[in-house]
């Protein structure tokens, strides 16, 4: 199967294109795809593990993989002596599971038998533009995740529909925020002084009894739970650099939410 | 088993189903991760009814579920992460973080602290669970490759 590569390598040489840029091609859709990787919140020792691996089984003699939190460095050395390197800076990440398991599948694929370096670069753009759910997948996801933990806490079904109204606050503000590139931390804040807000008015108009529990349940879409479970598995393997930066993050997070209820819930002297 | 527990046992799934929609998770693994919450709640409530306390259950909660996760990814050849981050969901200690808060604004400072340590306690408690299944995990792992060279 290698010889198969070999001979697609040759034969675009042949056509006039150069073999250097051949290997360019592989390493950025191989970057492309820890990119993919890290955006979409995996482990940071599994972003080093795909890159190296598929970057051993396109032929090159070495590979030097650093990865943290906002950065994938990568420095491969061809089997004639060069070496190429490329970075790659990561902003924002959001939990995509799919693309986690796609990128997962064809990195297996990829080292069982190398593909052609343009169905390689098809096959990882095509992962990058894989359509996110649909706004109302999203939306019945905020809907449950409010209600259920809401009277998961304690509260009562009235509370959980009331929490279910106020869930319609932080999807509406995140589906903006996102369309005018707000400042995620600065999102947050906006968002949890909105949910106490609104539960506060849920329960005037009377729909729900103890705005505790209404806020919990919402608040619970707020928090960084995921970021820093991740974080913890990162220090686990031996990354403790992103390991730090993650947790730190999630504790920046929950202060931000807790000045987003505190501004609220002190403006209106709520005693509880 | 009181009608109390089985409400949180089916807000746990409920809840956690849909983190994993949030997540955008599809098919099979949907419904798995949710019985995964409802069997991380069920083991905490065990525990909890056993020993009376939080940190304990917190701890055995996130190392058993952390492990069926585990095991469970290796069987169906997926990535870890994807199944064991929305199972341990209702872990996530939202109403303590939201107590302390209060604690905070309320200028309560004696409530503040102690709601603060049970948090720190038991994020501790669950990252612990989590480092001691993987760990579990790999040794496991290494011997079986080991006997199978």
């Amino acid at each position: 199967m290698e010889e198969k590569a070999e001979h697609e390598a040759k034969t675009s040489a042949e056509k006039g294109r150069c073999t250097m840029s051949q290997t360019d091609i592989i390493l950025d859709g191989i970057l492309d795809a820890g990119e993919i990787l890290l955006k979409a919140g995996a482990e940071i020792s599994r972003v080093e593990d795909t890159v190296r691996r598929m970057s051993v089984a396109y032929g090159f003699v070495r590979a030097d993989v650093f990865v943290i939190t906002s950065n994938i460095v990568v420095t491969v050395h061809t089997e004639d002596g060069s070496n190429i390197t490329q970075t790659r800076r990561i902003t924002g990440r959001s939990t995509n599971m799919r693309k986690i398991e796609q990128v997962n599948a064809l990195s297996r694929k990829v080292c069982a038998n190398p593909i052609p370096a343009g169905e390689f670069r098809e096959a990882v753009a095509d992962i990058s533009r894989m359509p996110a759910c649909s706004n109302r997948v999203i939306l019945a996801a905020y809907l449950i995740i409010a209600s259920a933990f809401a009277v998961f806490f304690g509260g009562t079904i009235r509370d959980g529909a009331a929490a279910a109204v106020c869930s319609l606050v932080p999807y509406g503000l995140s589906y903006y925020g996102e369309k005018i590139r707000l400042q995620p931390i600065i999102l947050i804040i906006v968002e949890s002084a909105a949910i106490c807000l609104f539960a506060l008015f849920t329960v005037w108009i009377g729909l729900g009894s103890n705005i505790n529990y209404i806020i919990i349940g919402n608040i619970m879409l707020l928090i960084p739970g995921v970021a820093l479970m991740t974080a913890v598995r990162d220090m686990i393997m031996g990354e403790t650099i992103s390991g730090v930066l993650g947790i730190c993050e999630a504790v920046v997070r929950a202060i931000a939410i807790a000045i987003g209820c505190a501004m609220v819930l002190l403006g209106f002297g709520v005693n509880l | 088993m009181t009608t109390d527990m089985i409400k949180d046992l089916l807000m746990a799934a409920i809840g956690t189903a849909g983190f994993s929609m949030l997540f955008q998770i599809r098919g099979w693994k949907l419904y798995a991760t949710a019985c995964g919450g409802a069997w991380n709640w069920l083991i905490y409530l065990l525990t909890y009814a056993h020993t009376g306390s939080r940190i304990t259950s917190f701890f055995t909660a996130s190392l058993v579920t952390a492990l069926t996760a585990e095991i469970l990814a290796r069987f169906c050849k997926e990535p870890v992460i994807t199944l064991v981050v929305p199972m341990v969901i209702p872990l996530v200690p939202g109403k303590d973080l939201y107590d302390t808060m209060l604690a905070f604004v309320g200028n309560d400072a004696a409530r503040m602290i102690s709601c603060g340590n049970l948090l720190f306690w038991e994020v501790c408690a669950m990252s612990m669970g989590m480092i001691i299944a993987a760990c579990i995990m790999q040794i496991a792992w290494k011997i079986v490759l080991y006997y199978k060279k």
